[in-house]
């Protein structure tokens, strides 16, 4: 693991994504109740951008079929998603992110 | 509330409403024998991806399973594969399968779905003329695939229009046919018809209405070369899709005293039939819609898997949730279709965004009478589940349509006094 600092990130409002890149990869990022969460930005049903969709009760809901992931540890809460999403530690110090990926 | 349901259910049909209510009997307490009998040979599987992802890839099936075969050893469900049910002896409560076999019930969950209508065009059976429906179908056609240079597509519906999109993003010329004025004109109408209409275009595709097909014509090898139309025009095709609709599969429920809807198993919302202990979800049935006064049909991924919850809760003495709306998607190219409701002819046709932008998001918003019946929206998932919660209310259609108007603040207005 590799820990990343995301440079100028603004935290999105309740509710709403943002994309980040970190180390290649294009991650979505929501913030829930002061803590961060990071993702892969590719549902894994159809690889639709989850950072266009939103988050409800805990889950990220792909705004294209409507799958929901929990963002805390990327398990299928509803398909038409079978596999889990991979998730990243997420973290938000004075506003600034910090994001681990494998290296 | 009843205890936990016993006694045998049989599910004929493994399919992603069979598979369903297997679990979700399983789920929700039933401690009987659960056996679950499908005609395919495999195990149950999701039919979305057949016309997309899985056409375009050497996607496994095993991606396709609603589960894998050590879900159903963990939860005790007998699996009855490649052996279909051939009768229905309500009386007796039993079902005949093609094995010879004779499965008693206690209670019944048809969801045996529905197979392709096979118009009789002449030449139908040419090689080279293919129906999607089975992974053996998508099979058969993906074989077909590398090298192929033109393609002619009978059928502008949801299966049609994903073939030809499909195709097109492989590299195929494709021409496709319809007897109606436009791509996907009965589910959506002609306004936005038109918008599908320009994400095929725009893409090469040459789409044919208003016209019927007379023939499917063979070369030397016998193999399909042609479509011939009824006005006498030949399209040249490498290879044919025929999707032109379905039929539920009920012919072996014909001689029963079940209560059929034009073809379709009807049911209540719950999935009741009138046959005692019988239950049916998913595309082989039409659903009593108290609003419409009349069975619908609802054939989509999400129904099938909503119909065969409430099954299971029906069996099983469980609380009913509150009735989810009817939804469905469809991808073509990178456009994505998402519907939620249920609408008619009758309804206007509120937008927000502009159908000439083919390639930008829209929100189309069905009413009746001043009440919001449906919602369609392309690229717009997080505003389509927005106005959801609106469905069934009076709406303002101006805050509909105005784009600044965020769709979590519009409240229903109450109807008007007369």
């Amino acid at each position: 693991m590799s820990t990343h600092h995301v440079p100028g990130f603004t935290a999105p409002a309740s509710g709403d994504l943002t994309t980040v890149e970190v180390a290649g990869r294009r991650l979505a990022v929501t913030v829930d109740d002061g803590q961060a969460y990071a993702f892969d930005d590719a549902c894994t049903h159809a690889q639709c951008s989850l950072s266009g969709g939103e988050v409800e009760d805990g889950a990220v809901i792909c705004p294209c079929h409507f799958a929901a992931f929990d963002i805390s540890t990327g398990q299928v809460r509803t398909g038409p998603a079978k596999d889990a999403l991979r998730c990243y530690r997420a973290q938000l110090l004075d506003g600034a992110l910090t994001v681990e990926v494998p290296q | 509330m009843s205890a936990p349901a016993a006694g045998t259910a049989v599910i004929v049909g493994a399919s992603l409403a069979g598979a369903t209510a297997a679990f979700a009997l399983r789920e929700r307490g039933f401690d009987g024998e659960i056996v679950l009998v499908g005609a395919e040979p495999g195990l149950p599987y999701e039919r979305p991806a057949l016309s997309k992802g899985y056409l375009a890839s050497d996607m496994p099936t095993d991606k396709l399973l609603v589960r894998d075969a050590d879900a159903y050893t963990e939860h005790q469900i007998t699996l009855r594969l490649g052996d279909a049910a051939t009768a229905l002896d309500a009386e007796r409560r039993s079902v005949s399968l093609a094995s010879g076999d004779v499965l008693p019930y206690t209670h019944l969950v048809i969801g045996t779905g529905a197979s392709n209508a096979r118009p009789p065009i002449p030449g139908i059976d040419l090689p080279g003329v293919h129906q999607l429906r089975t992974t053996a179908d998508a099979d058969s056609l993906r074989a077909e695939l590398p090298g192929l240079r033109n393609a002619v597509v009978v059928g502008q519906g949801f299966i049609g229009c994903e073939i030809a999109a499909t195709l097109t993003t492989l590299g195929v010329a494709v021409t496709a046919v319809d007897a109606v004025p436009g791509p996907l004109w009965g589910p959506l109408g002609p306004q936005l018809s038109g918008l599908v209409r320009r994400w095929h275009t725009d893409r090469g595709v040459r789409l044919v209405n208003d016209i019927t097909v007379s023939a499917f014509l063979p070369d030397d090898a016998s193999r399909v070369r042609a479509v011939e139309l009824a006005d006498g025009r030949r399209l040249d095709a490498d290879l044919v899709v025929v999707g032109v609709g379905v039929r539920p599969a009920t012919r072996w429920l014909q001689d029963t005293a079940l209560h059929l809807v034009r073809g379709a198993i009807g049911v209540d919302r719950d999935g009741r039939t009138n046959l005692p202990g019988v239950y049916a979800a998913g595309d082989v049935t039409a659903t009593w819609d108290d609003e419409l006064d009349r069975h619908v049909r609802h054939e989509h991924w999400a129904s099938a898997i909503d119909q065969a919850q409430r099954v299971a809760n029906a069996i099983t003495g469980t609380p009913q949730p509150d009735a989810v709306l009817p939804s469905f998607w469809s991808d073509q190219y990178d456009r994505s279709l998402q519907y939620v409701g249920s609408h008619d002819a009758d309804c206007d046709i509120v937008l927000r965004g502009d159908p000439n932008q083919p390639d930008a998001p829209l929100l189309a918003f069905f009413l009746r009478a001043g009440r919001l019946a449906a919602v369609l929206g392309v690229d717009s998932g997080k505003d389509l589940r927005r106005a959801q919660r609106l469905v069934g209310q009076q709406v303002n259609p101006a805050s509909l349509s105005d784009p600044t108007v965020d769709l979590r603040r519009l409240v229903p207005v109450a109807p008007a006094a007369h």
